[in-house]
């Protein structure tokens, strides 16, 4: 039960679950909130960072479970990989997500644009950091009736595909990206535009 | 008797203050508390008065070989507290050394205590991996992580939840852990955004947050729990949300077990 | 025998509502639930399944109707009657559920028919010019008190009491919506929290966009909404004002529903994802409305300070008639705080500009090509009262007018595409505006004997009595039960009473002739310098004032020198004057304009909040109000603030914290007042978002005033009347003393 909480007092009184009500716009700002900085998109803290074991040195390399060469995609981000943009400004709401409004699907250009790129971005191997992880820990509450527990899932991002389009770039963001062999974050303007324009504009003003 | 491991990997998150906090909320809201402290800076029982130059302790006991009970010290409050005590430092070492040796040490030694079966019991641990977190988190029933809302506290999550699944997954007593974030203060975009994400991605597993407020503190300093020292302030309010909180979910548990 | 027919009765009613709704049962009440089982049982006998037993059932229960309002009962049998059938409405009023009310509605039904047609048939004579004249005057205004009071318990007796129906799970499913808020000449800073709550609405980015209708062509919205992200959007002439406006508008758009919020109605963040779910479930609906919700007093509150205790006068409209009125699929269009789907709005050819009332004769339209309308009784946008009480007669009038238009250019009874009980709903709304002459009349009625010595009522006093005092009892205590949440009684006379001579004319002109007469805006958000008396508006109420007091006067010389004979006559004449007198004093107590000290509006509302000192200390605490650009606040005992000291104040939605900065202006004994510093944007946003649009803002206190108690109610008009003379005589001796001192030179100003 949260501090402050709306949507259950209306339901209440008028009928309707909570659970089913999606909170787009506070979802909307976490993902701006962690997009922000680079080292909360790539660190997630709901599943352990599983570290393989050490091999000594000259032994053949093991398979696929064993360390995976730096430079190909890791199954989790290398922790000390992001430590170095700890000290990096956020990232400033790319410049031209300057699509000065929204528009809807009916066809003006950036929703064709968004349409292009956001299989282009979707389709390419996305870095297993950004799905749900398969068994989460035990969550505290979820066996516990009294506190209602919503589902372990960690925080999906709602749009469908876009969201794991990295975070527009800087060029440190771009470089790591290559190293890691993740897509590189595209040069700000194809950031999915219209999604969260309003909270972009604001940020910048 | 109910074990609650407050943990955390990384230093200065203000561990020691928010276990000390939590059991006297949890005191005041009726429970049978003990504290103990598993960490050699023997900080915690400085939040419930014991005059500093007192060495008394469980590590001293267990180097001795003698019973805990002597060592109890009861301050103020209703919750009891178990200093660590002061050792030199080849004790220390044999200390670690023996709580090596010995992996159900902790266990062994609450279960001595004759605590009742509702009494909950509230460790402090020194940061990072360690003999003393190990022995704690393979005994406690819940783990409450503590973290500060910055980027290193964020960072180092991973390895703490690393370090739970290692020694607390499994146990069939085992309830859960829950993260707490300490010294919260939104009005830096940082801070509020570290709140907001550590919230989407661990739900309910955020037990609360404790706002930063210099009362925390003070009331150290006053030799008093803030609890008594500011009752309304928001970190009060926060830490008994929290204790409420852990008393519910050890409550279902309870009747579900 | 009464009983059983009564039941039938409403058993037809029930059945003809074809829809099983669930009786409205709230204790669990033993003899209640028996009641109710009774009547579910005998409405759900596979005998009215078959429709020539429906029929034979109404034929039946229309034929014992008629002879109970018919039949000739001596005065001693008329006192018996009325004694059974007012003994077993007092015993229904006990019992909870629907099926008690509708049987209550049926005794009220029977009584004033009874009346109705005892009157009609007994007590019209023509004698002298004075005595008929007056007589069908009087008569006339009855039938349409009855006609309305039927229609009424038709209307409200069955509310829907629709529930909101959840969206699908996969919000890529969800249709894309545009939200037009109209603009012509309102200050920004009454449209900016509006336009952060749209921005703020819970719904997929990308199926959403916010369009600023500004037909002020402003320079500084233009800038604001460059500034935050939504669109301008301007044309070159503000033919058909706001109609017009949205008509414009809606070339240029494409969203596959449009939802309107006038600039000052700030929605919830959950407004739409309450009300698209009927759209999804519903093809052919076409419009859903919602409730205004005024979070400051209109006029009526807040010179007779009933702010929150009282319904006001929209309540009933909003919370009962529209309610009823979605019953019969009738729901019209209120012009804000509602959604339309586009493809019916373009076939009907947008918002209607033939009328002043674009809004309900849309909805007529939409009706006539077959789309439903539907209402869901949840106030999920809120706005500003009109301000003052001449702002509110010119907005009542417009409406009126415009009823009357459509009455005349597009008439419900007649034409194509409606259903009979659509009609009779439209047949009400109409009618309810034409109440200004007989409301006139009623309050004069009695003046026709006490100073003409005219006999209108050719009965004599005591029979009147055994007729009329039963017609009104049921009718009071029915009502009060059917709308006791949504309108208290009596109230209902004041609020008719003000407007009275004001809609009078405007309806009747538009009557006659449609065309005449412009469309005026109501004002929103100005300032009222200091406490003053709207003589201008009161003056009609302060003639009849003067001539009920002279019929008074006049009455009592008769009662005592004149007319001994007819004593009871001129008692009851005397007792009807000074009715009618308490009624004028509220009407003027309502004239009375007090002093508004802040500009901005001070909207109660409490949430938990957090003060952040700037020595490191916090401290939990509520919020009690808010104005623009400031809060009031709770702090705890013994917790207080120092004037002058900058703080940051935290608000909270769900989980998420929110800090405002702020500086203490005010400290008192309970209460802290805040001014808010300056915020960005986002920050605007953030705030708008922990307050104004919150899911359940207005969900408190909607509906939850204080209940009907007619005695209470009684005695609350009759201190406000009482109020309503003081305030005349004390702002007449301040006009007397003004006159008196300009002669006089070096004169003090007041």
């Amino acid at each position: 039960m949260s501090q402050s909480d709306d949507l259950s007092k209306l339901f209440e009184r008028f009928g309707g679950k909570a659970e089913a009500y999606q909170e787009i716009v506070r979802d909307d700002e976490a993902a701006q909130a962690r997009e922000r900085w680079p080292l909360l998109s790539s660190v997630r803290v709901d599943r352990a960072a599983a570290v393989p074991p050490v091999q000594p040195a000259g032994a053949p390399a093991q398979d696929g479970a064993a360390a995976a060469p730096f430079w190909r995609a890791p199954a989790e981000p290398p922790v000390a990989a992001v430590e170095k943009v700890i000290s990096k400004p956020p990232v400033p709401a790319p410049a031209a997500a300057m699509e000065p409004r929204f528009r809807t699907p009916g066809g003006t250009p950036p929703p064709a644009r968004a349409a292009d790129a956001a299989p282009a971005v979707a389709a390419p191997l996305q870095p297993p950091a950004w799905e749900p992880p398969p068994a989460p820990p035990a969550p505290l509450l979820s066996s516990i009736p009294s506190i209602p527990s919503i589902s372990s899932v960690p925080f999906a991002p709602s749009a469908p595909a876009a969201s794991p389009a990295p975070a527009a770039g800087t060029e440190l963001s771009r470089i790591f990206a290559r190293l890691e062999g993740r897509p590189e974050p595209a040069p700000a303007a194809e950031r999915a535009p219209g999604r969260r324009s309003f909270l972009d504009r604001l940020n910048r003003s | 008797m109910k074990i609650i491991a407050v943990v955390s990997a990384k230093g200065g998150v203000g561990k020691t203050t928010l276990s000390a906090n939590l059991a006297e909320a949890l005191a005041a809201a009726g429970e049978r508390v003990l504290a103990v402290d598993l960490d050699p800076q023997n900080a915690l029982r400085l939040h419930f008065g014991m005059p500093p130059q007192e060495v008394g302790g469980h590590a001293r006991a267990t180097l001795a070989g003698e019973p805990w009970e002597p060592s109890l010290y009861r301050g103020r409050s209703s919750a009891l507290v178990m200093p660590f005590g002061a050792l030199n430092e080849a004790d220390r070492s044999a200390f670690e050394a023996h709580l090596v040796t010995h992996p159900g040490w902790l266990r062994a030694q609450l279960g001595a205590l004759g605590l009742g079966h509702d009494d909950i019991v509230v460790i402090d641990t020194p940061p990072g991996p360690s003999p003393y977190m190990r022995q704690a988190l393979s005994c406690a029933q819940v783990c409450v992580m503590v973290a500060l809302p910055d980027a290193a506290s964020y960072a180092a999550l991973p390895l703490m939840e690393d370090l739970i699944r290692t020694y607390c997954e499994g146990r069939p007593d085992y309830v859960g852990h829950v993260l707490v974030i300490n010294q919260v203060d939104v009005s830096r975009q940082l801070g509020k955004d570290v709140v907001q994400t550590l919230r989407a991605q661990l739900g309910e597993r955020v037990l609360g947050v404790v706002h930063q407020d210099q009362a925390v503190a003070e009331a150290l300093a006053y030799d008093r729990s803030v609890l008594e020292y500011n009752p309304h302030s928001q970190a009060t309010h926060d830490l008994l949300r929290c204790a409420d909180r852990l008393r519910q979910a050890l409550a279902a548990h309870g009747e579900a077990a | 025998m009464k009983p059983a027919r009564s039941r039938k009765t409403a058993a037809r009613k029930a059945a003809a509502a074809g829809k099983a709704a669930a009786p409205a049962a709230t204790r669990p009440n033993a003899l209640s639930a028996k009641v109710r089982r009774l009547g579910l049982a005998f409405v759900e006998m596979p005998l009215w399944d078959s429709i020539p037993m429906r029929v034979l059932a109404l034929v039946v229960a229309l034929c014992l109707f008629a002879l109970v309002a018919t039949v000739p009962l001596d005065f001693w049998q008329q006192v018996g009657f009325a004694a059974v059938c007012f003994a077993l409405a007092v015993w229904l009023n006990r019992l909870k559920g629907h099926l008690a009310t509708l049987v209550m509605v049926v005794l009220s039904v029977i009584a004033s028919s009874r009346y109705m047609y005892w009157r009609l048939t007994e007590t019209v004579g023509l004698g002298g010019l004075f005595d008929a004249v007056f007589g069908i005057g009087l008569v006339l205004a009855e039938l349409y008190a009855f006609t309305v009071l039927m229609l009424g318990y038709f209307q409200t007796a069955w509310p829907l009491q629709r529930r909101p129906v959840p969206m699908p799970a996969d919000s890529a499913t969800w249709p894309t919506v545009d939200v037009f808020i109209p603009t012509y000449n309102e200050p920004l800073s009454v449209v900016k929290p509006t336009v952060f709550a749209a921005m703020s609405l819970d719904w997929p980015r990308d199926k959403i966009n916010v369009y600023v209708l500004d037909d002020g062509r402003r320079e500084e919205f233009r800038a604001f909404c460059e500034k935050v992200g939504v669109t301008h959007v301007t044309r070159s002439h503000n033919r058909h004002a706001k109609a017009g406006n949205i008509n414009e508008a809606l070339k240029d758009t494409s969203g596959e529903y449009v939802a309107i919020f006038d600039c000052d109605h700030i929605p919830t963040r959950s407004f739409l994802q309450i009300c698209m779910g009927w759209f999804l479930k519903d093809r052919r609906l076409s419009m859903l409305q919602t409730p205004h919700y005024f979070f400051s007093p209109d006029p009526f509150e807040k010179n007779l300070q009933t702010f929150q205790e009282v319904p006001n006068e929209g309540e009933l409209f909003y919370g009962l008639v529209q309610d009823g009125n979605d019953l019969w699929d009738a729901t019209f269009f209120c012009g804000s705080c509602a959604i339309i789907r586009r493809a019916p709005l373009l076939e009907v050819g947008g918002i209607a500009v033939e009328t002043v009332t674009e809004d309900a004769h849309t909805a007529l339209k939409l009706h006539r090509k077959g789309y439903g309308t539907a209402y869901l009784a949840i106030p999920q946008a809120a706005g500003l009262a009109t301000e003052s009480l001449s702002g509110h007669v010119g907005q009542r009038i417009r409406w009126a007018r415009g009823m009357a238009q459509i009455c005349r250019l597009d008439n419900p009874l007649l034409g194509p595409g409606l259903t009979i009980w659509q009609r009779m709903c439209y047949l009400n709304a109409m009618l309810h505006f034409f109440y200004g002459l007989p409301r006139l009349v009623f309050l004069t009625a009695p003046l026709a004997y006490l100073l003409f010595g005219a006999h209108v009522i050719q009965a004599s006093a005591l029979t009147i009595a055994t007729f009329a005092l039963p017609h009104l009892l049921h009718a009071n205590m029915t009502n009060s039960r059917v709308q006791g949440q949504f309108r208290h009684s009596f109230w209902n006379e004041v609020y008719e009473s003000v407007l009275a001579w004001y809609i009078m004319r405007p309806v009747l002109v538009a009557f006659f002739n449609p065309a005449a007469g412009k469309f005026n805006v109501t004002p929103k958000g100005g300032v009222i310098e200091e406490a003053y008396f709207d003589w201008e508006i009161s003056r009609p109420y302060l003639v009849l004032l003067l001539l009920n007091l002279l019929g008074i006067g006049v009455g009592l010389l008769r009662l005592f020198l004149w007319n001994q004979f007819e004593a009871t006559t001129v008692v009851l004449n005397l007792i009807w004057t000074c009715y009618n007198l308490v009624i004028l004093g509220a009407s003027i107590a309502v004239a009375s304009e007090t002093r508004q000290i802040r500009v901005a509006h001070r909207v109660a509302m409490t949430l938990p909040a957090t003060l952040h000192f700037a020595d490191g200390r916090t401290t939990v605490c509520e919020t009690i109000d808010f104005a623009e650009g400031g809060i009031g606040m709770r702090l705890p005992p013994g917790v207080t603030a120092t004037v002058g000291e900058p703080v940051q104040i935290s608000l909270y939605l769900q989980d998420d914290e929110h800090m405002f900065p702020a500086k203490v202006v005010f400290q008192g004994e309970s209460h802290t007042g805040l001014v808010l510093g300056e915020m960005s944007p986002r920050d605007e946003m953030a705030f708008i978002q922990c307050t104004f649009a919150r899911a359940d803002a207005w969900v408190g206190s909607w509906g939850r005033k204080r209940l009907d108690a007619p005695g209470l109610a009684a005695g609350q008009i009759l201190r406000i009347g009482m109020l309503g003379f003081h305030n005349m005589m004390f702002h007449l001796g301040r006009e007397m003393r003004r006159l008196l001192r300009r002669p006089e030179p070096g004169a003090s100003t007041n």
